[in-house]
């Protein structure tokens, strides 16, 4: 361990609401759907990628995009504020992917898609053959987690968001949300095992 | 309370828990706690090991984002654009949408049928909790004497029949099919 490194990970970019956004928020709650539109363009690549990894395929995912969308237009007349507009925006998106988590569970419909539609590491340049593989087998080691898994890891370690956040969206306390995580993390380390490269090249 | 808990998280069998790990790389442990699980890891191997392996699985993950796909916000944005109230309850206006009418109907039917038939079931046990004694007191005397007539039959079954039909229409009444909900 080398002295004083601290681990943290760098807060993504949309961390905090702008004053321009709020001049947005307020002209989409007046029925401006431009405006709406502005708002959510700013966040809704980011917010793909972690639907993507909580969904069970790339159709739910974009179903749940455009549900998502559509909820958040609906109810942006009762967004309040007191949180940042894309962690309101992730709550409804992160909601969404919990409540098609269950359908699919109580339908029991296919199972072995998962793997298919796992980002394709292979064309990724400037990375080692091996870096790749471990790559790969994250992916699998992450959708295999449960859902109330899978999201604190995706919102924390993934995407970058801050504890406070990432807690806020997936709608549990900050230790609830530590302990998940925490859990998360020892299952896809102990998943990846043997795959990990040496000397943690990336 | 916290503060007790990690302390009791601290130690187990001399070493700490590998929940500290996570709090270390997340930066959540105070100094003191930061400089005590420092030093215990420069001298212990397998804590080490187990905590350098728990660090290269994070980095690793946070190597997996990707770069948001390009047109998936334009097409979800799309199909979203008209506002919720117009996509919903638009009617199909063209001839060629006319004919999903038929389906929309029968799902409609369906609809009223699911949530009828929960209804059905105790609409059908208070009209038989009315029409046994009623039959009772006003056919009991020809069941009695074994005289059955058609007539009698018939009033039997009215006697079951009328407070059914009034239970169900006030049944009805009460119903919101899922076609009324509004949200």
């Amino acid at each position: 361990v080398s002295e004083g490194k601290v681990y943290r990970l760098p807060i993504a970019k949309h961390a905090s609401s702008t004053d321009d956004e709020w001049r947005l928020v307020a002209q989409a709650k007046a029925g401006d759907q431009r405006a709406f539109e502005e708002l959510v363009r700013g966040h809704a690549g980011r917010l793909h990628g972690v639907v993507a990894r909580l969904c069970s395929d790339p159709y739910d995912a974009e179903e749940v995009m455009q549900e998502t969308l559509l909820r958040a237009w609906r109810a942006i007349g009762s967004f309040d504020g007191r949180s940042a507009s894309f962690t309101w925006l992730y709550r409804i998106a992160v909601n969404e992917c919990y409540r098609r988590g269950r359908q699919r569970r109580r339908r029991a419909l296919l199972r072995f898609r998962a793997a298919e539609d796992l980002p394709d590491w292979r064309d990724a340049p400037d990375v080692r053959a091996e870096v790749r593989t471990f790559r790969a087998a994250l992916e699998v080691a992450v959708r295999a987690l449960p859902m109330d898994l899978r999201a604190p890891l995706v919102l924390r370690d993934i995407e970058g968001l801050s504890t406070r956040e990432a807690a806020e969206i997936v709608g549990v306390s900050e230790a609830a949300f530590k302990s998940r995580l925490h859990r998360a993390r020892v299952s896809v380390r102990d998943a990846v095992g043997e795959l990990r490269p040496r000397e943690g090249g990336q | 309370v916290i503060d007790r808990l990690r302390q009791l998280g601290r130690r187990r069998g001399g070493h700490p828990s590998s929940r500290m790990f996570s709090e270390l790389l997340d930066d959540g442990l105070t100094l003191r706690e930061r400089a005590d699980l420092q030093a215990h890891l420069r001298s212990c191997e397998q804590c080490r090991a187990s905590f350098e392996s728990l660090s290269a699985t994070v980095d690793a993950l946070h190597a997996l984002r990707t770069e948001p796909a390009p047109g998936v916000t334009e097409s979800a944005l799309a199909v979203a654009r008209p506002p919720a109230e117009d996509r919903r309850w638009r009617r199909p206006g063209s001839p060629s949408l006319r004919v999903l009418r038929g389906g929309r109907r029968s799902a409609r039917a369906r609809g009223a049928y699911r949530t009828w038939r929960s209804r059905l079931r105790v609409v059908i046990a208070i009209s038989v909790a009315i029409g046994v004694p009623i039959t009772a007191v006003n056919q009991g005397g020809m069941i009695a004497s074994g005289r059955i007539d058609v007539l009698g039959v018939c009033e039997c079954a009215l006697n079951f029949l009328v407070p059914f039909l009034a239970l169900s229409v006030a049944a009805v009444m009460t119903v919101r099919g899922p076609w009324q909900r509004r949200f």
